[in-house]
């Protein structure tokens, strides 16, 4: 993003809905950004326009009557998690199986810090933030390496049995497993301090 | 066109987009025909158009390409004739239920059947793409409807993309998931939607979502073909354009190996497919491990000892369970020179004696108790597995010659321990000339003759003792300080020096 603060007279101009200029120029300022992350997590070109036409709709609505307040929150932070959860709704439908959802929830308590600790289940938009991060990652990593590690992590086999499926020593698994479940906590994190 | 169909008895429309559309035809014959109708296009289009077409209806075809059965055009409109492909419902083309049938994944094909059908179509498009290439044509658009099947066979249609692979910008269609990341020219895009559509046949997955495997294949066990299949797809479609696989003859004697199972072959495609690391890796893994080695071996003979006036020297030091005396070296210096300081600790120069060598330092007994002394030994303590801190006809139990000893501030004479036993020490062998009980700083000179050992002890310049003692030249011998029963003793002014042997 190319703002690194929130430009404080940018919304004020933007309580005015009549004013085209401040939301052209909020438009030419925060598009691009959706864009690129809904594109990062594999969504199509046409799912982005529409996570874009989304987010827009949500700012007009809410944006004439927001009142900056930099010691409630910053405004980028409530921003991101607004593209996000837009985003993530494209992924609702992905997680299929109790399986996957098992193995998704050890890798969101895993990446938040929270192993062993008596958390209840992840929320809906926990799972979808991970798909997101999954997608990120799949695009990152050699389509084998993310294979192995799916097949040991999510899949649940041991890395023996994974090391006979592709041909490769069980340590390779280990070691290709912990190298793209680095990658993916740091999409993972990514994810949610972006776009902006 | 009309005048190519001649007078028509139906006519449906199979499907229409903008500027395209594709009707099924009953001629006055019975005679069920295809049609494909472009409008509105430019004079280079439709010059592009015929080129392509001509070039296809006059080439060679080894049977998986659709076949172009007539095409022509006028102003802005051109029309091509296509056989109609085998119908998915029916054994014989009905004409108002007609649709074509284009490979797709059962959802009851077993693990070995969903290979095979991979395997037959990817091989199918594989040589289509040969065919096509040998033109000097790039498909543009391989992708699962874009395949059908004819007389049995899979062929590859739909020909609104093919373009010479020398077009600097050919027209492909973008559809989601066939292009590869970062875009590639027609040969390359051909490739990797190649390997799109083997992993949506081989998986049932869509090809949005590779390169997950679902469940329940990745828990049925691979054989080689299913692996040499991955491994395939994996190369045609992977992330880094450097990486892909794009010799379409090379991926066509794959799927061939694949296709026939033949065992040799499969070996050959493997070798193929598997991407070699690169060269330097391997040189770079063996420097590594050599490298460790080398970081091990170094801590193991240097990193452990410590040096004292340049000479490589091993302390042990005595360990109580609870703690309770346990031994310890310092570093330090006592205002005038350097000194090691010993409390329940075994010294040991870590290099043997030598014939001729020279030695001369200094020892100080800090206090009354205890015992100091200097001995000979043929296996140096440090060595030993179980090192026992004890008195000298104890410790350790190795057979050594203790030649210098203090105990309290008596200059005491020289034992020898042999299989744990005391050895007389022959009295003449030893002559003390001044008995000074002292805890002043003795000086040592240890020379190493060809067949004995000489050696002088002195105090602030005072000759006080010295002895001699048979040496064997074949036996390495070290020497050792010992410093025992909760006493400390300090070490300084290490010199060496080669005497001639004249």
């Amino acid at each position: 993003m190319n703002c690194e603060t929130t430009d404080l007279n940018l919304l004020k101009s933007l309580k005015d809905i009549e004013n085209t200029d401040a939301w052209s120029r909020f438009d030419q300022l925060y598009r691009l950004p959706i864009v690129t992350q809904c594109r990062s997590v594999g969504l199509t070109l046409d799912q982005a326009e529409e996570v874009v036409q989304e987010c827009f709709i949500k700012w007009f609505r809410y944006l004439p009557s927001f009142e900056y307040s930099a010691a409630v929150g910053r405004f980028r932070e409530w921003l991101n998690l607004t593209v996000n959860q837009l985003i993530a709704g494209h992924f609702q439908a992905s997680i299929r199986s109790d399986q996957l959802k098992t193995a998704y929830a050890a890798l969101v308590r895993n990446f938040s810090g929270t192993d062993g600790e008596p958390t209840g289940s992840p929320s809906v938009f926990e799972y979808e933030l991970i798909t997101m991060a999954f997608r990120r990652t799949q695009a990152e990593v050699e389509p084998k390496s993310w294979q192995v590690f799916e097949a040991y992590v999510i899949h649940g086999l041991k890395s023996n049995e994974v090391a006979w499926q592709f041909g490769v020593s069980a340590i390779s698994v280990r070691v290709t497993t912990h190298r793209v479940r680095k990658i993916l906590q740091r999409n993972w994190r990514l994810i949610q301090e972006g776009p902006f | 066109m009309v005048e190519h169909a001649g007078p028509i008895v139906r006519v449906r429309s199979l499907s229409s987009r903008l500027n395209r559309d594709v009707y099924l035809v009953e001629d006055r014959h019975g005679q069920i025909r295809v049609f494909k109708l472009h409008r509105n296009l430019t004079s280079k289009t439709i010059a592009d158009f015929l080129d392509v077409r001509t070039r296809l209806s006059k080439g060679p075809t080894n049977g998986h390409l659709k076949p172009v059965l007539a095409f022509g055009g006028d102003h802005s409109t051109v029309w091509e004739e296509l056989p109609p492909a085998d119908d998915a419902e029916n054994d014989v083309i009905a004409f108002d239920e007609y649709s074509p049938l284009h490979p797709q994944r059962s959802n009851s094909a077993s693990k070995d059947q969903s290979l095979e059908l991979a395997v037959e179509v990817g091989f199918a498009v594989c040589s289509a793409l040969v065919v096509l290439a040998g033109m000097g044509l790039t498909h543009g658009d391989v992708k699962r409807t874009n395949i059908l099947r004819i007389n049995g066979r899979w062929v590859l249609g739909d020909f609104d993309t093919v373009c010479s692979n020398s077009v600097e910008n050919p027209p492909t269609a973008s559809t989601e998931g066939y292009v590869p990341p970062g875009g590639d020219d027609g040969g390359g895009r051909d490739c990797y939607a190649l390997g799109k559509l083997m992993y949506e046949l081989w998986t049932g997955c869509d090809r949005l979502e590779y390169p997950t495997m679902p469940s329940w294949l990745m828990k049925s066990r691979w054989n080689r073909a299913d692996r040499l299949l991955n491994d395939t797809i994996c190369r045609l479609c992977s992330p880094l354009a450097t990486r892909r696989l794009r010799d379409i003859e090379a991926i066509q004697r794959v799927l061939n190996a694949l296709e026939h199972r033949d065992q040799l072959a499969i070996k050959q495609a493997e070798t193929l497919v598997r991407s070699r690391r690169p060269q330097w890796k391997l040189p770079l893994v063996i420097l590594g491990m050599v490298g460790i080695a080398l970081v091990v071996w170094l801590y193991a003979t240097t990193m452990r000892f410590e040096l004292w006036d340049g000479q490589p020297v091993v302390f042990s030091s005595y360990r109580h369970p609870s703690g309770i005396n346990n031994g310890y070296v310092r570093w330090g210096n006592n205002g005038i020179r350097n000194v090691w300081m010993l409390f329940n600790t075994h010294a040991t120069l870590s290099k043997p004696l030598q014939q001729n060598e020279v030695l001369e330092f200094s020892l100080k007994k800090e206090v009354w108790r205890g015992h100091i002394g200097l001995y000979l030994s043929t296996t140096p303590f440090q060595a030993l597995r179980d090192q026992l801190f004890s008195h000298r006809e104890n410790f350790g139990g190795i057979d050594h010659l203790l030649f210098f000893h203090v105990d309290g501030d008596s200059l005491v004479a020289p034992t020898i321990f042999k299989d744990g036993k005391a050895v007389e020490f022959p009295f003449s062998n030893w002559n003390i000339a001044l008995t000074n009980n002292t805890l002043a700083t003795y000086t040592i000179q240890l020379k190493v003759m060809p067949n004995e050992y000489l050696w002088s002890v002195s105090a602030g310049g005072v000759h006080l003792a010295e002895g001699h003692y048979l040496r064997d030249p074949s036996k390495p011998e070290y020497l050792n300080i010992y410093t025992f029963d909760n006493t400390v003793c300090y070490l300084s002014g290490l010199k060496m020096a080669k005497r001639n042997s004249d």
